[in-house]
């Protein structure tokens, strides 16, 4: 099948369009004073770039249909069409609507979305039609994002709002929490076959919390603060409700024995206390704290303790609690470098690995070569969203975008280190590629959040040049 | 035509997909590394040197007889006052620093060196301190024979 390829041509042009010509101008939304500025018309590179994802998805379906029934399935074409009718719909909008956001962060999502449609038509095909559906509904929650946010600064302005709201969302699945997949933990909203994970909006409206609050007192943090011989401290009366939020999120986060979105929440947490004031003494006094932290629930925690006690050696528990664990390590060690292929590997017998051990499935049937190949698009995801948020003059944005970024990387490191044995196991789900309605959801209203600041920081650039 | 059995096209298949995994990678690559030249290009054009973050510091590359110790790394405050006298924020307890040598400021996210009218002057990057200068990073401040670093 013809590969679609990125003409470098094409991008030239796009580029000049973003430097100011002489030529016409063509519409802008900037002010009249300010000088003309070209809109880039098309956008080539994230055009090309998401055909491939296609093809990604493509030859998996097609590959595991010709292995299971010998020939291309209708259900597959279906697949394809919609996943990537989804996709271009998308491309469309943004090249209508945001011309000037990022070109990369939507293929890269999409491709990452890619696998996790081939790994759950793999592994459990009747959730498969769920899970392009749960894409369908993400790609409307990004359009919602970029189309309706009026601004970044918005976000800014109602940050109390958007905490209050989170807090009542976590604290709602204290009354109204169901557990229906038996994990033991109850986490989930809803009824009637529909589940909603409220943590998964938390952590954005966490973030957006973070975010604001870090530059309203950035300032304050990086110079005030009492000192201690050559050290200086944290200024706490500023950090008071910070570290109050943060306790508030920790404490109902580990009552629920969500110990991966505690994990995750902290490490967001101490990223954006780095990136706001530039001091390291911060991420030592963090991590100093989370030691703290750590033991005392290992003391006082049976289920933290076993988590621990598993890490260190799942293998005298392989047929109890180890066994998620062995059986992960076993299907990695199975794929060998290039993999069994789709079909041929026994990933099924991972517990969850349509979910939290997704890179078992991918490690056993792509190989070492398809789990590096994730990890890799995890980094250029990561790299971008960082690229976002150095370009970005506004340092609220620009925190938004580290935070929103850092909550994808950290997550991604969580849940791997935890199936790779690297770490104790936490469950989260590897973001975009895991199976799961509200992890899809939310991470496309982060993903649209992320197109925003870029188009906003990108367009103000674009003017000034 | 050459007919292919299923084994070998599910084969060719898998190696497709991982190929093409692979060259989606290797495209978004190429188009990052022409992102930051581009940025690179531009950043040389305006002539903007390393740009220091709110929070720099300053090195020691040379404590004169001050009791200060080379490479220790000293905070920059917003106004930040190097001298002789017990008031300054950096005390430099040497004969040839005055009592309030120069300032170094932090404003509209910049930061700038002045000398206060020194008996023995300012130096930056070994020419004398006239006027308020904007600092970058790497940039050395000397003040005799005391030699400090900016650096973020």
């Amino acid at each position: 099948m013809p590969i679609p390829f990125i003409e470098p041509k094409a991008s030239a042009i796009a580029d000049e369009n973003r430097c100011m010509h002489a030529g016409e101008p063509v519409s802008v939304a900037a002010s009249a004073a300010r000088p003309a500025v070209r809109v880039p018309r098309l956008r080539p590179t994230e055009l090309g770039l998401l055909l491939l994802a296609l093809g990604i998805l493509g030859l998996g379906l097609w590959q595991m249909d010709l292995a299971r029934d010998g020939a291309l399935a209708q259900r597959s074409v279906v697949a394809l069409g919609a996943f990537g009718g989804a996709f271009l719909i998308m491309h469309a909008w943004l090249t209508i609507r945001r011309p000037f956001a990022d070109q990369l962060v939507l293929p890269i999502a999409a491709a990452i979305c890619a696998l996790g449609q081939i790994v759950v038509a793999r592994l459990i095909p009747e959730l498969a039609v769920r899970q392009g559906m749960w894409v369908g509904v993400g790609a409307v929650a990004l359009l919602g994002v970029v189309t309706v946010l009026p601004s970044i600064g918005w976000l800014r302005r109602y940050r109390y709002t958007f905490a209050a709201l989170g807090v009542a969302l976590v604290l709602s699945t204290f009354v109204l929490g169901v557990d229906p997949n038996g994990s033991g933990a109850r986490l989930w909203l809803g009824a009637g076959g529909v589940y909603f994970q409220p943590s998964e909006v938390f952590k954005i409206l966490l973030v957006i919390f973070f975010a604001a609050y870090l530059d309203e007192y950035r300032e304050l943090l990086s110079y005030a603060g009492p000192r201690v011989g050559p050290l200086r401290l944290p200024p706490l009366p500023y950090l008071t409700p910070l570290l109050g939020m943060l306790a508030l999120a920790l404490l109902v986060v580990v009552l629920q024995r969500d110990l991966g979105a505690a994990l995750l929440f902290f490490g967001v947490f101490l990223a954006l206390l780095y990136a706001a004031s530039g001091r390291a003494l911060f991420v030592v006094l963090g991590v100093a704290l989370f030691a703290v932290g750590a033991t005392f629930l290992y003391q006082f925690f049976d289920h933290v303790q076993l988590r621990v006690d598993i890490w260190l050696d799942p293998w005298s528990r392989a047929d109890t609690g180890g066994y998620q664990l062995v059986q992960g390590l076993t299907a990695l060690a199975a794929g060998g470098i290039a993999g069994t292929g789709l079909t041929f590997g026994y990933p099924e017998y991972v517990p969850a690995a349509h979910t939290d051990f997704v890179i078992a499935a991918i490690g056993e049937e792509l190989g070492l070569a398809g789990s590096l190949g994730v990890l890799a698009l995890y980094v250029l995801l990561v790299h971008r969203g960082f690229h976002i948020a150095l370009r970005t003059r506004d340092t609220f944005a620009a925190l938004l975008a580290v935070g929103l970024t850092s909550v994808v990387g950290i997550q991604a490191l969580v849940i791997l280190g935890g199936t790779l044995k690297l770490m104790p196991l936490t469950g989260v789900t590897l973001p975009l590629l895991s199976y799961g309605g509200s992890s899809i959801l939310a991470n496309f209203i982060l993903l649209g959040l992320l197109l925003s600041i870029s188009h906003e920081s990108e367009a103000r650039l674009a003017a000034e040049h | 035509m050459l007919q292919l059995t299923a084994e070998t096209t599910i084969l060719l298949l898998r190696l497709a997909l991982l190929g093409m995994l692979y060259l989606f990678v290797l495209l978004v690559v190429m188009s990052v590394r022409r992102d930051l030249r581009r940025a690179g290009a531009v950043a040389a054009r305006s002539g903007a040197e390393a740009r220091l973050p709110a929070s720099a510091r300053l090195v020691v590359l040379d404590p004169g007889r001050t009791s200060l110790e080379s490479g220790a790394r000293i905070p920059l405050q917003p106004i930040t006052r190097l001298g002789r006298s017990d008031a300054s924020t950096i005390v430099l307890d040497d004969s040839f620093v005055s009592g309030d040598h120069a300032h170094i400021v932090l404003r509209d996210g910049g930061w700038w060196l002045v000398d206060r009218g020194s008996t023995n002057g300012t130096m930056l990057n070994e020419q004398p301190v006239r006027e308020e200068v904007g600092l970058a990073s790497g940039d050395v401040i000397g003040l005799g024979q005391i030699q400090l670093q900016v650096s973020p």
